[in-house]
């Protein structure tokens, strides 16, 4: 039942793109072979692909400048930044430049570009190399989020930005699902499915840890990226406390709207969000805010979330363990939205 | 005394690291701080050093590429003394499966809730292994059919006939509700409560007034009723603020609907809410909370009403209207299809409206009662 690692799912969807577009690129620091990225992610692909892999200097703001301009020239550039943090020194070329051209040409050019860059903690790699910051950058007109997660393919969602999106996709990816085989087929207890209706212009996947045949569910929960690999086990570990869970996890992080959650929630009257950034002014807060509106004439909805504590993320494992959410948080959360 | 070394997290991308070469051979003995051999990362090439002192004897050869945290070499106190035992319990130790939760388990959450709803100890529930949601409700059914022909509250209604309502609210509201609720065999009211401190012990329609409307939570967690409804329909904030203020509190809320009433196809109605006489709700009509609809008020089909709103007799709404919270309607309304009405509105009687209506809004209609006086 196991399916291909993240991480090699991901190296496939890139040798896929480079066949199939030669007007594709990848680009970044120390992306060359044998040592192949960071995360080896892009292992194998230079010497596969001579003079389309580029290894780069030390300058995120020149390296996605660079792109900005290729993209806008005809490539297709596919950026790796090796750790999402130092997404703020490229934030500049994201905002006010990738963003704004399609728009400011009056659609005369497009910025087909993808920059990937993984997130999150749990590997005790410190305050700045450990951090969830894509929610910075949420909320730009004219620049796509999406953050796959181990549920759905994230090379079909890799390939899809770069072949067949025109606009700047910035591509999450996470550290910890890279090594994990992917459960686009579910589980023996987890039931995986991607909606008819998606998210913006991506799919939505919905994982129960029930038939619906057999019961309807309990707790309604909300979250994307590499929460699902927290979501893998609380779910399962809830089949044994008879609790059912329908989770959504859109792909794409915009503001709403979420109906297919919002005719969940009217079922369930009870929803955990869950995302992995720390605590407030974040992906969580804008779907409450599009519960909220979407379901004013409901006044009982419990609604309930879970992010990272207000703090830096420390280097210190148990210590970052406690801050950050994690299997049992979500299950013990769940539980207590029950009662 | 033995020494287990294990690969060092020396670069925190790895997973792995590459034995180059060992310094030492078989069986020497090494001095703790000494170099013994070269790893390999994937940056940087390290010399290893040994942290204590004993006979060099390794596991991993050189070109191995051992998992962080796996087993390099041991130290041993003696050139030839075996290793197998010391390796072979190792990884027993690492086999062993973490033990996260405590093994006593005896009940899942569903089962521990449904038992709690019901004022039963979860303890006293049989069953084998783990009790579930499916044993509570055996229990629940064993115990209705075992006790009925004896339990008799005020030795009249039988428990597992009527549900058992506490009214909130003592005034006329309350001689409504509980016109309604004589008028069903499925409920029965069995207690009132007011703030009002002069109502207390006073009889309504044969129903005593138990005290303030504090005393539901503690009324309900011992036994007394099964369900509350607000009976008054003048003050919408209160009526608000009750319902979330008990429901908070783990008092559940029931509906009261008098059977005259006509519910079509579909609809979804939430709690608390109180129905007079020949009220309607049309096909796939969704209803929240807590509303109070007098006699004659017609809830067209595919309509999504709010919660915490009253309702005159005769408000008549179309199709697809939308009614948000804490709304309030007089006598005699008429809305067309569609329209949206925004929460914490006031529709005064004989208005007929037939478009938007914004939040909090005052809706009065434009009737000149008396136009002109006669002429002599």
């Amino acid at each position: 039942m196991s399916g291909p690692t993240c991480v090699k799912d991901l190296n496939a969807a890139l040798r896929r793109s480079m066949q199939a577009d030669p007007r594709v690129y990848v680009w970044g620091e120390d992306v060359l072979d044998p040592y192949g990225g960071a995360f080896k992610v892009t292992a194998g692909l230079s010497r596969e692909f001579p003079g389309r892999v580029i290894t780069t200097p030390i300058s995120e703001a020149a390296i996605v400048g660079m792109a900005v301009g290729a993209a806008m020239r005809g490539l297709i550039p596919v950026v790796e930044i090796m750790f999402g943090d130092f997404l703020t020194l490229a934030a500049d070329q994201l905002v006010n430049h990738a963003s704004k051209f399609a728009g400011m040409y009056n659609g005369a050019v497009a910025v087909p570009l993808v920059v990937r860059t993984p997130m999150g903690g749990g590997r005790a790699y410190g305050p700045t190399h450990s951090q969830t910051l894509e929610k910075h950058l949420l909320g730009v007109p004219g620049l796509r989020v999406v953050a796959p997660s181990h549920f759905l393919s994230p090379g079909s969602v890799l390939e899809k930005a770069i072949l067949h999106d025109p606009m700047p996709v910035l591509f999450i990816e996470n550290k910890l699902l890279y090594p994990l085989a992917l459960r686009d087929q579910g589980t023996e207890r987890l039931h995986v499915e991607l909606l008819a209706e998606p998210v913006g212009a991506y799919p939505c996947v919905r994982v129960r840890n029930y038939r619906s045949a057999d019961v309807t569910p309990d707790v309604t929960v909300v979250s994307y990226g590499g929460v699902s690999r927290l979501l893998e086990k609380s779910l399962e570990d809830l089949v044994d406390e008879e609790v059912w869970v329908e989770a959504f996890l859109p792909v794409e992080l915009r503001a709403g709207p979420y109906p297919a959650v919002a005719r969940s929630c009217r079922q369930t009257r009870r929803v955990l969000l869950i995302e992995e950034s720390t605590a407030g002014f974040g992906w969580t807060a804008e779907v409450a805010r599009g519960l909220a509106q979407e379901m004013w004439h409901d006044t009982t909805l419990k609604l309930r979330s879970l992010e990272a504590a207000e703090s830096v993320v420390p280097s210190q494992r148990t210590m970052e363990e406690a801050m950050l959410p994690s299997a049992k948080r979500i299950r013990d959360a769940v539980l207590e939205i029950m009662e | 005394m033995t020494l287990i070394a294990r690969a060092p997290q020396l670069n925190v991308n790895d997973e792995s690291i590459l034995v180059v070469e060992w310094l030492k051979a078989e069986g020497d003995l090494v001095k703790r701080g000494e170099v013994v051999g070269l790893l390999e990362t994937s940056k940087a090439v390290s010399e290893f050093e040994a942290e204590e002192s004993g006979h060099f004897r390794p596991v991993a050869k050189p070109g191995d590429r051992v998992p962080v945290h796996g087993i390099l070499f041991v130290l041993t106190a003696a050139p030839d003394q075996p290793i197998e035992g010391i390796l072979a319990a190792q990884a027993a130790t690492a086999a062993a499966p973490a033990e996260e939760e405590p093994g006593d388990k005896r009940w899942t959450k569903k089962a521990q809730l449904l038992a709690q709803k019901h004022g039963i100890r979860i303890e006293d529930i049989p069953a084998v292994g783990v009790v579930r949601e499916a044993d509570v409700e055996q229990f629940l059914r064993a115990r209705e059919s075992s006790s009925a022909p004896a339990d008799l509250i005020d030795g009249v209604f039988p428990t597992n006939r009527a549900e058992r309502v506490l009214i909130v609210g003592g005034g006329r509201g309350a001689v409504q509700v509980l016109d309604v609720i004589y008028s069903t065999p499925r409920q029965r009211p069995v207690g009132i409560v007011d703030d009002n401190p002069s109502a207390a012990g006073k009889l309504v329609m044969g129903v005593k007034v138990l005290g303030p409307a504090s005393l539901a939570p503690k009324l309900f967690r011992d036994g007394a009723f099964d369900a509350a409804v607000i009976a008054f329909s003048n003050d919408l904030q209160a009526r608000a603020r009750l319902f979330l203020e008990l429901t908070g509190q783990g008092v559940p809320f029931t509906n009261v609907i008098d059977p005259s009433v006509k519910v079509h196809s579909n609809v979804a109605m939430g709690k608390g809410n109180v129905v007079i006489a020949n009220c309607r709700f049309g096909a796939c009509a969704i209803v929240g909370d807590n509303n109070f609809l007098s006699a004659f008020v017609n809830v067209e089909h595919h309509n999504v009403l709010g919660s915490h709103c009253t309702f005159g007799p005769g408000v008549m709404t179309s199709s697809r209207v939308i009614i948000g919270d804490r709304c309030r309607f007089g006598t005699g309304v008429f809305i067309e299809p569609g329209v949206k009405i925004g929460p914490e509105s006031i529709i005064a009687s004989g208005c007929i409206i037939t478009s938007e209506v914004p939040a909090r809004s005052i809706v009065k209609a434009r009737v000149e009662t008396v136009i002109r006086p006669r002429g002599a």
